[in-house]
């Protein structure tokens, strides 16, 4: 289908608000499936949105940027997912997942940019500061949302142009073993984000658990929520394990914190 | 007195026409800062949180952002006190879990409260060593329980055509940025004492969250990452399917722990996950092509 102007500005202004929403205000992070719907709805087919949303959501699952890390933008992914299944109007989602996969993978060395970006942003700020100049210092703060807004719109801009052609031109030439690898692979592909999830944590000493929820997901046959809830009582038993364990020496300190303020 | 969402309306950047505050007879200053003053920290904070990321000083420019009026109300009229305050929170690296990092800052602000400039250093100290273990927890409760638990209930009811469980989603998350928008006023409150005597506590907590974390992430381990071979063995008469007649009844999904198990140990070598991307993609056609998987 064919792209109306409107459209197409309110597509990039959503893409933009994305990529701004994950880094500054938070409001709806990771939220991928939201904006797959959204972009959805403007394109007026929010039920091929949802399930984009969707997929890309599981397939997200774990590729969080932890500590400062840069990881693969799914959110990016989903969004040009969406626009090019819904503007090839093809039933078959997976051009427009690999499309969008491949974005993904491109943005990253955009995120690595941004944080090289920000070291200059950082020193523009201190100059000013140093100058006393505040209101210069606090305007120069957003030149990081400017930059993170333009990162998000002007890649999808180019794919709302340019990418119904260039996508059917390879489809055109992509081969069956091509595509049928690249389900193959969006299968597998959502163990990499709970492979660098798993790095974060403390699984040396708690890989236990992981057993715990395999065997309650694959035997017992549990949905997500039962299984948290049973995460939840473990945690909770633990915490209160430990904390009463060395209750003894937190009080000890407590107080003795406490009278200092006191003084 | 009203205040703005993002500023407060009795106070400007540059203008420096406030008495200087004068010290106690032990050295300390009265604080000044209000519950309104707090909320503002929050309010920047949400603007900010980690938008000017880099590899210099990390989040360091969004901590002054966020806490720029109250440094301002703290020093009043002392311009040269006020300058190097600024300057202190621009050098002083900081990155912890957005949502969540005002509890240190707001205790780091209720010690330059009453003792200024003499206790930036001490603010230093407790934002540094504070904000791995802050992170710690942070992470687990924002970047890993939401988007798997809410996030896989979301997607599973999107993928048969619902939105609903993303509102449920919304739901929860903006009940959180409803205390998220007041923390300063916690980390405050509590002070540093009790801030720092909880780090043993946070270590605790951050465990504890960890486990429910690994237990979310082992099921959708089972889940989420689906390989399948077509492989059938055959032998004389007897032809078996390999996927659903011996690996699904020994293991379901053993392929999957697998594949998470070869790119967790990549990972932990060093591998760059982009590489390892393409990888499974180039192995996915491979065997795709030669009927191996599908």
């Amino acid at each position: 289908m064919a792209v109306t102007i409107l459209q197409a500005f309110l597509i990039i202004l959503l893409s933009g608000i994305r990529a701004l929403d994950y880094y500054s205000t938070q409001t709806f992070p990771l939220m991928h499936v939201l904006f797959c719907w959204l972009a959805g709805i403007i394109l007026g087919d929010p039920y091929t949105g949802l399930v984009v949303g969707g997929t890309i959501q599981l397939m997200s699952m774990g590729a969080v940027g932890l500590g400062g890390s840069s990881a693969p933008d799914y959110g990016m992914a989903g969004l040009v997912a969406t626009v090019i299944a819904i503007t090839t109007g093809n039933g078959d989602i997976s051009v427009g997942l690999t499309v969008g996969i491949a974005v993904a993978m491109l943005y990253v060395q955009l995120d690595v940019l941004f944080k090289i970006y920000n070291s200059w942003v950082f020193r523009v700020m201190r100059g000013y500061a140093e100058k006393r100049e505040y209101d210069k210092m606090l305007r120069s703060f957003f030149l990081s949302h400017l930059y993170l807004f333009l990162q998000g719109a002007l890649p999808m801009a180019i794919v709302i142009f340019f990418g119904q052609p260039a996508v059917e031109t390879i489809l055109a030439i992509m081969p069956e073993w091509f595509t049928k690898g690249l389900n193959v692979a969006a299968g597998i592909l959502p163990c990499t984000g709970f492979a660098v999830l798993l790095t974060f944590m403390p699984l040396k000493k708690f890989w236990a658990f992981v057993v715990a929820g395999f065997v309650c997901a694959a035997w017992l046959r549990l949905p997500i929520l039962p299984i948290a809830l049973i995460g939840m009582i473990v945690a909770v038993c633990y915490f209160k394990l430990h904390t009463e364990g060395v209750a003894g020496s937190q009080v000890a300190t407590a107080t003795d914190g406490g009278e200092l303020e006191d003084e | 007195m009203s205040n703005g969402f993002l500023k407060p309306k009795n106070i400007s950047a540059t203008d420096f026409k406030e008495p200087i505050p004068t010290p106690l007879p032990d050295g300390t200053y009265t604080p000044v800062l209000t519950k309104e003053d707090l909320d503002i920290c929050s309010h920047r904070m949400w603007l900010a949180d980690t938008i000017s990321y880099s590899y210099a000083t990390q989040n360091a420019p969004c901590a002054t952002f966020a806490s720029f009026y109250a440094l301002r109300k703290i020093y009043g009229g002392n311009e040269d006190a006020f300058n190097k305050a600024v300057l202190n929170q621009l050098d002083c690296v900081f990155n912890a879990t957005p949502p969540v990092c005002g509890l240190v800052l707001g205790a780091g602000l209720a010690l330059e409260d009453t003792s200024h400039e003499a206790g930036m250093q001490a603010e230093n100290d407790l934002k540094v060593g504070l904000m791995g273990p802050i992170s710690g927890v942070g992470d687990v409760f924002c970047w890993i329980l939401p988007p798997t638990i809410l996030g896989s209930i979301a997607s599973y009811m999107a993928t048969e055509g619902s939105p609903i469980g993303i509102f449920l989603w919304i739901a929860v998350w903006l009940a959180f940025l409803v205390w998220r928008l007041q923390n300063y006023n916690q980390g405050y409150n509590a002070g540093v004492s009790v801030i720092t005597t909880m780090a043993d506590k946070i270590s605790v907590l951050t465990e504890a969250a960890s486990i429910l974390g690994l237990m979310v992430v082992g099921s959708l381990i089972y889940s989420n990452v689906v390989i399948h071979t077509p492989l059938v063995f055959t032998y004389g008469d007897i032809s078996l399917l390999i996927q659903e007649g011996v690996i699904d009844l020994i293991f379901p999904n053993l392929l999957g722990i697998i594949a998470t198990a070869i790119v967790y140990r990549l990972i932990k070598k060093g591998a760059n996950l982009s590489f390892v991307i393409l990888g499974i993609i180039a192995i996915s056609c491979l065997c795709a092509a030669f009927g191996i998987l599908g």
